[in-house]
């Protein structure tokens, strides 16, 4: 699911509880990948665990934002993220949507699962979030 | 004592005008037991004289920093703004007696020299505060929709009439209402929903609520207000969807909603007597 290695290895501390490790991780890659779409993702996967849900949605929207600018991804020198990652992070949206009980988020969550359609809902969140930019 | 407002004498700059334009009334009150005199130039003050210098964006202002040092060694700051704690720079807070400054962080804490004050409430306050009771509107919300939060905020409580929306698309952008109409409504609120700021969690409207005599519902992200504003008695959520229970059940209750809004005033009149008595301490007036 990840294309940098370090990220996989941080993806597995998270899954297995090893909470200070994972931020470890977190600090050291933040400087240099801190608008990538898959350390966003794990980051999004930390505040959860950090009951910082508000925050942990932002940085999943970020995410596809990111992922979906090729010029942005290309400016980084970053690589565009996988499908699997990608249908994670909406995945991850939903359960926290589910969480702050969000109906429209849900509804909204669950439709782009179901097309397949990263890109759309990007632009949905755009519209219904409209303060997250990125700095470029 | 002298007052040297600098917060937009050298560069006309978004930040600097704010401030001259809305932090005044907000600090003047927070000096108000302390003898001073404001003045525009500094060429005429003997170099033992107290001063304190307000001030933002300061990294920018390197050259008139490096002729105060030179001048003066009877410095206090009030540094504004710096949400992200970016300024923070300890080599430069050296040269002052000591610091106070907006937007509370941890590693503030353990600088003696720095004073942690709130960020306060935009100049333009109107005069007559409405009763709990004469309140029109039960909620609003005035700003920017910066993310979850904010749009959680609008989604939870939306049906809990009536309110006052005003959704602006950024800080001081073109619907933004003028302050005499911010208050206004704001007079007229028995609760205010104030959530995080765009990077840290204070924003004006906890402040401007409280002087408004409206209840605030916090959002509390990392217990901050409980360390930072200890004792205070707001309504915290962690969701947003938790704050309509709370507004129904305080509608519900009269008693109990005079209780909460008499118990939020008396500590935030307590809370901004005992930073004046502290800020006068440490001036040393």
């Amino acid at each position: 699911m990840f294309k940098i290695k370090n990220f996989a290895e941080l993806h597995k501390f998270l899954d297995n509880n090893k909470y200070d490790e994972a931020n470890k991780i977190l600090i050291h890659n933040r400087e240099k990948f801190y608008m990538h779409p898959e350390y966003l993702f794990l980051m999004a996967r930390y505040l959860k665990i950090n009951k910082k849900y508000y925050q942990a949605i932002d940085c999943l929207h970020a995410a596809l934002q990111h992922n979906n600018d090729l010029n942005f991804l290309n400016s980084k020198n970053y690589e565009k993220t996988t499908d699997e990652l990608v249908k994670n992070i909406m995945l991850l949206i939903l359960e926290l949507s589910k969480f702050i009980k969000n109906q429209t988020l849900i509804v909204e969550t669950e439709d782009a699962l179901k097309n397949l359609d990263n890109w759309k809902f990007t632009q949905k969140l755009d519209l219904l979030m409209p303060g997250v930019k990125r700095n470029k | 004592m002298k007052l040297f407002w600098n917060t937009n004498n050298l560069a006309s700059t978004f930040w600097g005008n704010y401030h001259q334009k809305n932090s005044k009334n907000w600090i003047y009150e927070l000096l108000e037991n302390v003898k001073f005199d404001e003045i525009n130039d500094l060429r005429k003050i003997e170099s033992k004289e107290k001063i304190i210098i307000v001030d933002s964006e300061v990294p920018n202002k390197q050259n008139f920093y490096s002729n105060i040092f030179r001048n003066f060694n009877n410095l206090y700051l009030i540094h504004l703004g710096d949400e992200g704690g970016r300024e923070y720079n300890e080599a430069f807070y050296s040269n002052f007696k000591h610091i106070f400054r907006t937007f509370h962080l941890n590693k503030f804490s353990n600088n003696k020299k720095i004073t942690s004050i709130p960020i306060g409430y935009k100049s333009g306050l109107i005069k007559n505060k409405l009763n709990i009771s004469k309140k029109k509107y039960l909620w609003s919300f005035m700003g920017t929709i910066h993310g979850a939060s904010r749009f959680d905020l609008i989604h939870q409580n939306q049906d809990i009439k009536p309110n006052f929306i005003n959704i602006t698309k950024n800080f001081g952008g073109d619907n933004t209402l003028n302050s005499d109409d911010y208050y206004n409504i704001l007079n007229q609120c028995t609760f205010s929903l104030v959530p995080h700021g765009y990077l840290h969690p204070e924003t004006y409207r906890l402040y401007e609520s409280l002087e408004c005599g409206s209840i605030p519902i916090i959002e509390n992200p990392y217990n901050f207000f409980d360390k930072f504003l200890k004792n205070h008695p707001f309504y915290s959520i962690s969701v947003w969807s938790e704050a309509k229970e709370k507004i129904e059940n305080l509608v519900k209750d009269q008693n109990k909603l005079n209780e909460v809004a008499d118990k939020t005033q008396e500590w935030w009149v307590n809370y901004k007597k005992e930073l004046k008595d502290n800020i006068i301490k440490i001036l040393n007036v």
